[in-house]
């Protein structure tokens, strides 16, 4: 036996030994922290925690907006690619075709992450789970859903698929409503499975609830009504706003066109606007009451004041102002009840330069409602054309200024609180600031006997009228302007502007209708039957109680 | 005799402080595995948190639908042949002065 083969295998094998103990050193010094951190990126994640966005409710705690939990499914095809093989069965479980399935797929090759599928339901996420399919993960999300739908969708506004407020109070009030993601550091198998919690890094923060001045039983009646008259008048558009007299709380605000929030393809587009707080649009005659109110602080006219309108005509300057027939004389009462352009032109140029605007500023005209909900615009409301005669008397009947339908609420709130300015609100319970009276509370008072005439045979809008209620109102039939710049004659606001009960006022009532085709066009015929119909169910469902026959006469 | 009692001394000092180590070697370990529950109850707690989430979510919305107006108001109409009064002739106060 030859004794070097022996010590051969013996110093080979030490050799081996030593390279592998050596190789052993260097990993576990050397490169130690570069392997655990690669190791720990393969299977350590931070990941979000995601929380529950708050409930949208009305003041009686009926949902608007409701976030549901839900998962999104997902892949790395990088480090655990979906077995072709699979992409039948998954794609069925997930409710989609295999080729959206197949071209999902292809679209997220290369990358870390791909989303399968959004908002799926916990249920189906249960059943794709059983396939027990490598490289299909589910997280949590939440899913936003609106149950009031199209009635209350301008209000309430929506999230975008991430959950983030695109409009309305989604939007105004997003920081609130959301809340913030907590994280936490996860251990994950190979499936992406999470194994083990490793550490908590920051709790998450739950989003609040909010609620709403809204009342969903008025929100919906206005917007029903809205909506027959749209279609019974063929009109491009409407909007319905509902105050709270006693608290400037918005009830009810409604819009046509509008749009489901729960379909994703519906959203975007005019139908998306909410016209009560965005359009703006000239008052003509429902600022009248202003104008009359204006002549009433001037001591020199009252209630039962008369004015002679005859020819019917009158004209100022180039201009030629005139009422549909020669009414003769008329009281104040009259004038405002028969909306005569002759006889209010003839009270605006008695008084004093800045006595109309001036009451219509002090009421709320060009300045901010305050809701504070997303393109809110204010409408063009200054004294350029006082000095000119023409600018007085068109500003009394309501042209050279524009308003959008909460600012027009406003003022109307402010006539029917006796005379005290209030901010709006679209949210309940909230500390608001201190009221401002702003007009003599006797003379609002005599203003709230004029208006209801209004709604009377002899006024211009009998159609307002409520059964078992006093109302009080002015009705406005108002021409656009063409592309020209001229008036159009072919096409008109309707408006009926007005509040209820007359003798103690409990809502006020705007109703805008934009471009009426049908053979009546005028407020008290488009825009005052809506009123009525919408009144008489919030009175009811207020609680106020009817007059008898005998207390109405 | 100083140089045995410091002996005595420092023999008493070497029991405590191995018994230190060994007692907090304990707690570290006992409090991984405290941690460890804390967080299984806690995993436990959220999930039980998201599953009455999504029941309380379903049954808002359920009622939502449910009472909304337009079912309401088509049930009333239309399964019961109810009608809004839209004229009355008298109102009736009650005893307690509600009409």
């Amino acid at each position: 036996m030859r004794k070097w083969r022996h010590y051969l295998v013996v110093v080979l094998f030490l050799a081996a030994v030593s390279a592998l103990l050596a190789r052993i050193v260097h990993l576990g010094t050397t490169e130690r922290d570069f392997l655990a951190e690669q190791g720990d990126r393969r299977s350590v994640r931070d990941v979000s925690i995601p929380v529950h966005r708050g409930i949208i409710f009305d003041r009686h705690g009926e949902p608007l907006a409701v976030s549901t939990p839900a998962f999104y499914a997902w892949t790395d095809p990088v480090t655990t690619p979906i077995d072709p093989a699979s992409v039948p069965a998954l794609a069925e479980a997930l409710g989609l075709s295999a080729e959206r399935l197949q071209h999902t797929l292809e679209r997220s090759r290369g990358k870390r992450f791909g989303y399968l599928k959004r908002h799926v339901d916990p249920a189906t996420a249960e059943r794709v789970r059983a396939l027990n399919i490598a490289g299909v993960s589910f997280a949590r999300e939440y899913r936003r859903f609106y149950p009031a739908a199209d009635t209350t969708a301008h209000m309430v506004g929506i999230t975008n698929i991430d959950d983030v407020g695109q409009e309305g109070v989604e939007l105004v009030l997003d920081d609130y409503l959301r809340g913030e993601p907590g994280k936490k550091r996860v251990l994950r198998d190979g499936r992406g499975r999470i194994i083990r919690d490793l550490a908590y890094l920051q709790p998450p923060r739950f989003g609040k609830d909010v609620r709403l001045s809204l009342d969903l039983r008025l929100q919906f009646f206005a917007y029903r009504e809205l909506q027959a008259a749209m279609a019974s008048h063929n009109a491009r558009a409407g909007s319905l706003v509902m105050l709270d007299v006693a608290s400037g709380e918005v009830l009810a605000m409604a819009n046509q066109p509008s749009y489901n929030p729960n379909n994703p393809v519906d959203r975007g587009g005019p139908s998306a606007r909410n016209r009560a707080v965005t359009d703006t649009f000239e008052p003509g005659s429902t600022v009248k009451p202003l104008s009359v109110l204006a002549a009433l602080e001037s001591g020199r006219y009252a209630p039962d004041t008369m004015l002679d309108t005859s020819p019917g005509y009158l004209s100022i300057g180039s201009k030629l102002i005139e009422d549909p027939s020669n009414r003769g004389v008329l009281t104040l009462t009259e004038v405002l009840a028969k909306s005569s352009q002759v006889g209010m032109t003839k009270v605006a140029l008695s008084l004093p330069d800045h006595a109309v605007f001036d009451a219509l500023g002090r009421a709320g005209a060009g300045s901010a409602p305050g809701t504070g909900l997303p393109g809110e615009t204010l409408g063009v409301f200054t004294p350029a054309d006082l000095n000119k005669q023409v600018g007085r008397a068109t500003l009394a009947f309501g042209y050279g200024l524009t308003v959008t339908p909460m600012q027009l609420a406003q003022t109307y709130l402010t006539v029917a609180s006796g005379g005290v300015r209030r901010p709006v609100t679209v949210f309940t319970g909230q500390s608001q600031p201190a009221d401002e009276r702003v007009f003599d509370a006797g003379h609002v008072r005599q203003l709230w006997r004029m208006m209801e005439r209004v709604a009377t045979p002899q006024g211009t809008a009998p159609a307002a009228r409520v059964a078992g209620y006093r109302v009080a109102g002015k009705t406005g039939t108002v021409r656009k302007v063409g592309p020209d710049g001229q008036y159009d004659d072919r096409r008109h606001v309707a408006l009926f502007a007005g509040f209820a009960p007359a003798a103690d006022p409990r809502i006020v009532v705007v109703v805008v209708i934009d471009e009426p085709q049908g053979a009546l066009r005028g407020g008290g015929a488009v825009a005052a039957p809506v009123f009525s119909r919408v009144v008489t169910r919030a009175l009811r469902v207020l609680g106020v109680n009817p007059k008898t026959p005998a207390e109405l006469a | 005799m100083k140089g045995e009692a410091m002996s005595v001394g420092r023999w008493v000092a070497v029991v405590a402080l191995v018994m230190a180590v060994a007692a907090s070697g304990v707690q570290v370990a006992m409090q991984a595995q405290s941690m460890r529950q804390a967080f299984a109850d806690l995993a436990a707690a959220q999930e039980r948190r998201d599953a009455l989430l999504a029941e309380y979510t379903r049954l808002l919305l359920e009622r939502g639908m449910l009472s909304s107006y337009r079912n309401v108001g088509d049930t009333a109409s239309e399964a019961l042949a109810m009608r809004f009064p839209e004229t009355f002739t008298e109102v009736r106060r009650l005893a307690g002065g509600q009409p």
